[in-house]
């Protein structure tokens, strides 16, 4: 498998398909990181757009990377921010700040029943504890895979902080987990 | 892999890159299979490590193909405007130029059945293997030229009489005045495995799939400009009312006055299939002695079948034409499409052999896509994963032994 390394060597070097590469591997995983801060989606698709222009743009002046997905999410959040906060600051002059709102497919497999199981009801508590910016935290984690370092790049966060965040929020799991047996057969079904 | 592994804690784990790698994507990472295989005590913990991440999944969607395709439209276009600024060569019709049509062909069983009733019989002067290792290209004057990349991009330049391979230049014969087109046919021979995309004469664009052949001429002298196709390939048509495009296959011509299309005439196929996404084209069977004539108009998103056998041509609407260009991105997508005919196709562009027990049911209907730039060894993996096989590689031949119940997914 070709790492991001070479790739993202190649499209600096001007090599003609390893912007479509870049491209194909990372267009769904921004379009479900931009829809954590806005339902919008031209905005979602211009930003994209505008993000892949600028690096066609300045591709000879580009620095390395061997991870592309940090690098475009991170470049990609910077621009929502501008432009999301271009729209609303009327209300919020002085906010540039955007907030992600996740939401996990185990919460939203609940949120139509009316009745819960007691190990349902375990999870439910479980995440409802975890504040957006944790799990925004827990978003980069342990979905995209990012260490602190990113993370706290990507979120202007102090490490100690991050890092503060995550075990904190994995300690609460843990115990809410393992109280509720939830680790014997949770979501056994999925796998 | 290390053995301090097994003194971690929960915590520990999961701060370590490779374990959740692992967990988001499994396929790709069989070392951690294999330590917890050798280490069973440790399994309780990675159990547990792994519900929490499976339980911090977000909820998501995707953005819809037709979006994905679009915005790579723009972006692409902008690439090339960009690239175009500072190219010396002025090759400045890879840029598709407006009122470009977008049609798709796709055909079958070439040659095998009415090879030798067709009106305009063009023969390959070069013999039909398609199956070697090395993409070629022959010129009208009988020179050869190896290609030698898995992609490679060649250019007629009419004015100057040159092609341009790869960046390299190579002269072509000069023609004698409106000659016979046919004597100065050049072709271009891609064997399994490869890919090329050309630029012809009258900056009409096509993309050559694997294991086909496409002759042209060095420059479109006559009242049509016509090519000749075996296997698959994708036009973007220079619009010209007055010189209309034939593409000829043997079996049946379309005819285009200014298209994107595809074509794919593979000989093992049995039927042809033309698909349109832009513009206006016609699907001729032409008529010969004790044949009528039978001609379609398609429409976009609107699929022409041509079955060889029972000599008929008919018309379906298509959703979701943009599939059947995926391959000129590197990528192979199928919508309900047998595994069979998937596993044909990763055939054909790994130049490998697969083979399935005699029982299997290769009807199954699957749905998903595939980076063809990734190794055989990836893809394979990716369609056990979601039909539901075991398979080995030997010798290079894919060998499907059995099914299993597949891995349900969220």
């Amino acid at each position: 498998m070709t790492t991001d390394k070479k790739i993202w060597d190649d499209f600096r070097k001007g090599e003609n398909k390893a912007l479509s590469r870049i491209y194909f591997n990372h267009v769904q995983m921004l379009y479900r990181y931009g829809k954590k801060f806005t339902q919008d989606d031209e905005l979602i698709k211009d930003t994209i757009q505008d993000l892949f222009f600028d690096l066609i743009r300045t591709r000879k002046n580009l620095g390395a990377t061997d991870n592309i997905c940090f690098y475009l999410m991170a470049s990609f959040r910077r621009k929502l921010a501008r432009s999301m906060n271009k729209i609303i600051s009327l209300e919020h002059p002085e906010n540039d700040e955007i907030m992600a709102e996740i939401v996990y497919s185990a919460e939203h497999d609940l949120i139509d029943k009316e009745e819960f199981t007691h190990r349902e009801q375990a999870i439910k508590n479980a995440l409802c504890e975890l504040s957006p910016k944790q799990r925004e935290i827990l978003f980069y984690r342990f979905t995209c895979n990012f260490d602190y370092d990113q993370i706290c790049e990507i979120m202007r966060l102090q490490y100690d902080s991050a890092r503060k965040q995550v075990s904190r929020a994995l300690k609460a799991l843990k115990e809410i987990l393992s109280e509720s047996d939830l680790f014997l057969f949770y979501m056994r079904v999925k796998w | 892999m290390k053995k301090e592994f097994l003194a971690y804690k929960l915590e520990q784990l999961l701060d370590e890159k490779s374990f959740v790698e692992w967990v988001l994507h499994k396929q790709k990472n069989r070392e951690w299979e294999k330590f917890i295989e050798e280490n069973p005590d440790f399994r309780n913990k990675v159990n547990q490590a792994r519900k929490i991440i499976l339980l911090l999944r977000d909820k998501y969607e995707t953005l819809d193909e037709k979006s994905v395709m679009e915005l790579w439209k723009k972006i692409s276009h902008f690439e090339k405007q960009q690239s175009e600024k500072r190219r010396k060569l002025t090759i400045h019709r890879w840029v598709s130029r407006a009122a470009v049509l977008l049609l798709l062909v796709s055909l079958g069983t070439f040659g095998y059945f009415y090879f030798t009733d067709q009106d305009a019989g063009y023969q390959f002067k070069t013999s039909s293997e398609t199956t070697g290792d090395e993409a070629r290209m022959v010129l009208s004057t009988g020179e050869e030229i190896a290609l030698k990349k898995d992609n490679s991009t060649i250019a007629l330049n009419d004015s100057a009489n040159q092609v341009i391979v790869n960046d390299s230049i190579f002269d072509l014969a000069q023609k004698s005045e409106a000659g016979n087109e046919e004597f100065f046919m050049n072709e271009v021979i891609i064997p399994y495995g490869k890919k090329s995309e050309l630029l012809l004469a009258d900056g009409t664009k096509v993309w050559v799939n694997a294991g086909s052949r496409l002759a042209f001429p060095s420059k479109f002298t006559k009242s049509t400009r016509e090519v000749y196709l075996e296997g698959e390939a994708c036009f973007e048509v220079t619009r010209n009312d007055n010189q209309p495009f034939i593409v000829k296959t043997g079996n049946i011509n379309v005819k285009v006055l200014g298209t994107h299309f595809n074509i794919s005439a593979y000989p093992t196929d049995e039927t042809i299939e033309t698909i349109l996404l832009k513009g206006s084209v016609a699907v001729e069977r032409p008529g010969s002695l004790g044949r009528r004539k039978n001609e379609i108009i398609l429409k976009p998103n609107q699929k022409a079948s041509f079955v060889k056998g029972e000599e008929k041509l008919s018309v379906s609407e298509e959703s979701d034409a943009d599939f059947y260009i995926a391959w000129t991105y590197g990528w192979l997508k199928y919508n309900k499409e047998s595994l069979l005919s998937v596993l044909r196709k990763v055939e054909r562009y790994y130049n490998i052999s697969i083979q399935l027990p005699s029982n299997y049911p290769g009807d199954d209907l699957i749905t998903g896509k595939l980076d063809l730039k990734e190794s055989l060894e990836e893809v394979m993996l990716a369609l056990a994963d979601a039909s539901g096989f075991e398979y080995r590689i030997i010798e290079g031949k894919v060998i499907i032994e059995k099914k299993i119940a597949p891995l349900k997914r969220r």
